[in-house]
């Protein structure tokens, strides 16, 4: 099909989309393209889907029916991914629509595999985050925590955070896309806050204007524990950066990239005999030299 | 001596400790107390050396009345001593868990007094964080060798996990580098804790739904022992850990790399290279053991007591025994699949699982997960065998060993041999004759 689907971006847009496609059936599914994701084909008759709350729901009820819910929460955090393969996504729903809860197991189709995927980046991020978040005390003793993750991962960590922080009240705020998610010890809310590149400049030193008292000084213990944990003997920075990568250590309080100081060797207080082969001091093998 | 001291010097303390998990625990949090523990462990921060910094791992105190050889805090070191009060260590880990920083607390202590005294200081911690400030986070205690059974049983009422350190593979290394800390103090305390934790379980399970049974130590034991520092061959080292997961219960065993520290005539000399491929190798062998259903005897033998550092011991396996290949992805069994070196534990689930649905084709493999440049030449798809060419077995190493590292195709093995050995190892393993007299 020549016709290219273009909706804007949201999930009830993306809703929508599916409605026209359950339509036009399995073997026509269009090219399906999110409203940032603004790449204008030359060939292809663009059609703009308009983004409707009650042909959404109608879309998702619909869809409840046929798929089983561990499906259709699939299907939601595929769409929180940063770029969304749409196309893989709305073929993945017509094989669940077939298959059921199997569509799952079946890892040799590539639509699935697609999914399976994208789903996979952004839970793995989501699992990174929940470790790398770090919360600041704020005057009033609330905390703040300031992120910027590629992909939409404040409905996966809010949760983690409601049950772990449940008696303090936090506000966690994704930079990049200007959200916020609250929790004042009643329940979670959603915040739009205006957020300029400037910043996203002050890097860990966020909000230091309106810090507690104590805050500074957690924060250089917590640096200095940090610091000390390394062993010099073993110090492998690539390998740290294979599992905290550069783009997540803007907003930690600990400095990853600098060097430890050097683990220092204890004095002995008591003369143990020390081989001096061991020293070096003996050669380990005796030259034959004849004299004559 | 301020705080900010005490946690540079009792942090670089406990820096030898390698145990960092903080999985295996599923604690709910309560109304009116703060926190929980993930099942899975979650990894808050990497160090610089690459390890993983998930708890708050520090030492009570460094003050230590035993004089261990390779350790860093032993009495006859001259290094700065401090202790934690009680109050410090609990505001320091609120603190810090508030903020997200760790998911608990890992307590060490060098011993002060005795055993008993300083196991007593470390659940008094445990169970102030437990009952006044209502904390539902991670613990791990590390129980002392020569502790008292009710000592431990109080403890794990209040931690996640407890640990003994084995410290070393063997009885005749322990008299010859510890000679204070004695096998059976620390087997007994390893014992009570892995019977506890049985029975603690079976409880549990058998009461579920009736009256609560309190959790004795949910993430169960683990222990460390130290690699490099004695002669024992990796032959020993692996079926020790198999006869310790067997008759104890433990979740894990880490092995540390001894990195040379102390001036002694027993150890290898200061400054020099830790064994770290070596301490990968006995890691892959006791992945092997635990998730892969091999055991020890087909891992090494008293005639090949050593795992080689080019090649893994999955693949190393494989290669003694190529009459169990070529496995055909349709048709074999889950055991056998797990033998094959380029399926792990997932993709062998997956395979079966995608079986069920549709015949699996060559080109689905990739996306399965398998690494086709190891397994090809171990499986056939639908008949079809994998590997390019027909390989024989001399090439086959040489084949295996570029997939791992493509640096190597400029290499030849057999020419520089004897150099590529010497860039491997490390500083030279003790003098077995210290050892023996």
């Amino acid at each position: 099909m020549d016709e290219t689907l273009h909706y804007d971006g949201s999930f009830n847009g993306f809703l929508n989309t599916i409605g026209i496609c359950l339509e036009l059936g399995s073997e026509n599914i269009p090219l399906v393209k999110a409203g940032n994701d603004h790449e204008p084909d030359l060939f292809a008759i663009e059609k703009k889907i308009a983004s409707d709350q009650k042909n959404a729901e109608s879309v998702w009820n619909k869809l409840g029916q046929n798929i089983p819910h561990t499906v259709m929460r699939r299907i939601v955090h595929a769409h929180l991914h940063q770029k969304p393969d749409c196309t893989a996504l709305i073929e993945y729903i017509f094989l669940a629509i077939k298959l059921g809860a199997a569509v799952d197991r079946y890892h040799a189709d590539p639509a699935v595999h697609r999914v399976h995927q994208q789903v996979h980046e952004l839970q793995h991020e989501a699992h990174r985050l929940k470790g790398l978040l770090r919360f600041r005390k704020m005057y009033d003793g609330s905390f703040y925590a300031p992120l910027t993750p590629d992909h939409q991962v404040l409905p996966l960590i809010a949760q983690h955070f409601r049950k772990r922080l449940h008696n303090e009240s936090w506000l966690i705020h994704d930079l990049n896309r200007g959200m916020a998610l609250a929790w004042d010890k009643c329940e979670i809310r959603e915040a739009i806050i205006q957020t300029s590149e400037l910043d996203k400049c002050h890097g860990r030193h966020i909000g230091s204007k309106h810090y507690s008292e104590d805050e500074i000084f957690c924060q250089e213990l917590w640096r200095t524990f940090h610091r000390n944990l390394a062993i010099s003997g073993r110090e492998n920075h690539k390998l740290q950066r294979q599992f905290m990568p550069r783009r997540y250590w803007t907003w930690l309080v600990e400095e990853p990239g600098t060097p430890s100081p050097l683990n220092q060797l204890p004095k002995m207080e008591k003369e143990t005999p020390v081989s001096r082969y061991r020293l070096g001091l003996i050669p380990t093998t005796r030259l034959n030299i004849r004299e004559n | 001596m301020n705080l900010m001291e005490k946690v540079r010097i009792l942090s670089g303390a406990a820096r030898y400790d390698v145990s960092c998990a903080s999985c295996g625990s599923k604690r709910k949090s309560q109304t009116g107390g703060i926190g929980n523990t993930a099942v899975s462990g979650i990894c808050h921060s990497w160090t610089s050396d690459g390890r993983c910094v998930s708890l708050l791992k520090i030492l009570l105190s460094n003050k230590c009345i035993y004089d261990c050889a390779y350790c860093v805090n032993r009495c006859g070191n001259d290094v700065e001593r401090a202790s934690f009060t009680t109050a410090e260590i609990i505001r320091l880990t609120m603190d810090f868990y508030q903020r997200n920083y760790i998911e608990g607390l890992f307590l060490s202590s060098g011993i002060e007094q005795n055993p008993d005294y300083t196991v007593e200081k470390m659940t008094e911690i445990a169970r102030e964080l437990r009952m006044r400030h209502r904390y539902n986070g991670y613990i791990h205690l590390k129980i002392v060798p020569g502790a008292d059974s009710e000592l431990i049983r109080q403890a794990g009422l209040f931690a996640d996990r407890l640990s003994v350190n084995i410290e070393l593979p063997s009885e005749v290394s322990l008299n010859a580098l510890a000679p204070q800390k004695k096998r059976h103090e620390i087997m007994t305390p390893m014992s009570i804790i892995g019977k506890s934790w049985r029975e603690n379980q079976a409880e549990r399970k058998a009461a579920r739904g009736k009256n609560k049974v309190p959790e004795f130590a949910p993430g169960g034991q683990s222990t460390q022992m130290i690699i490099g520092a004695s002669p024992e061959s990796d032959y020993q080292i692996v079926a020790l850990s198999e006869s310790l997961y067997r008759s104890f219960s433990l979740k894990r065993v880490y092995y540390s790399a001894y990195v040379p520290m102390n001036n002694d005539a027993r150890l290898p000399v200061p400054g020099g290279l830790p064994p770290l491929r070596r301490e990968h190798r006995l890691y892959q062998a006791d992945w092997l053991m635990r998730f892969y259903g091999f055991q020890a005897r087909e891992i090494l033998s008293p005639e090949n007591p050593n795992l080689d550092l080019e090649l893994d011991p999955k693949a190393a396996w494989a290669m003694r025994h190529l009459e169990n290949f070529p496995v055909e992805i349709n048709s074999a069994d889950y055991e056998c699949l797990l033998r094959v070196p380029g399926i792990g534990v997932k993709s062998a689930a997956r395979i079966l699982r995608t079986r069920r649905i549709s015949r699996i084709r060559p080109e689905d493999l990739k996306r399965i997960g398998i690494v086709m440049k190891r397994a090809r030449f171990f499986i056939t798809v639908n008949g079809q065998y994998q590997g390019k060419m027909k390989i024989r077995q001399e090439k086959l190493r040489q084949q295996l060993l570029l997939g791992e590292n493509p640096e190597n195709t400029m290499f030849q093995p057999e020419l520089f041999a004897r150099q590529e050995k010497l860039l491997l190892t490390s500083s030279p393993p003790p003098d077995p004759g210290l050892f023996y007299g």
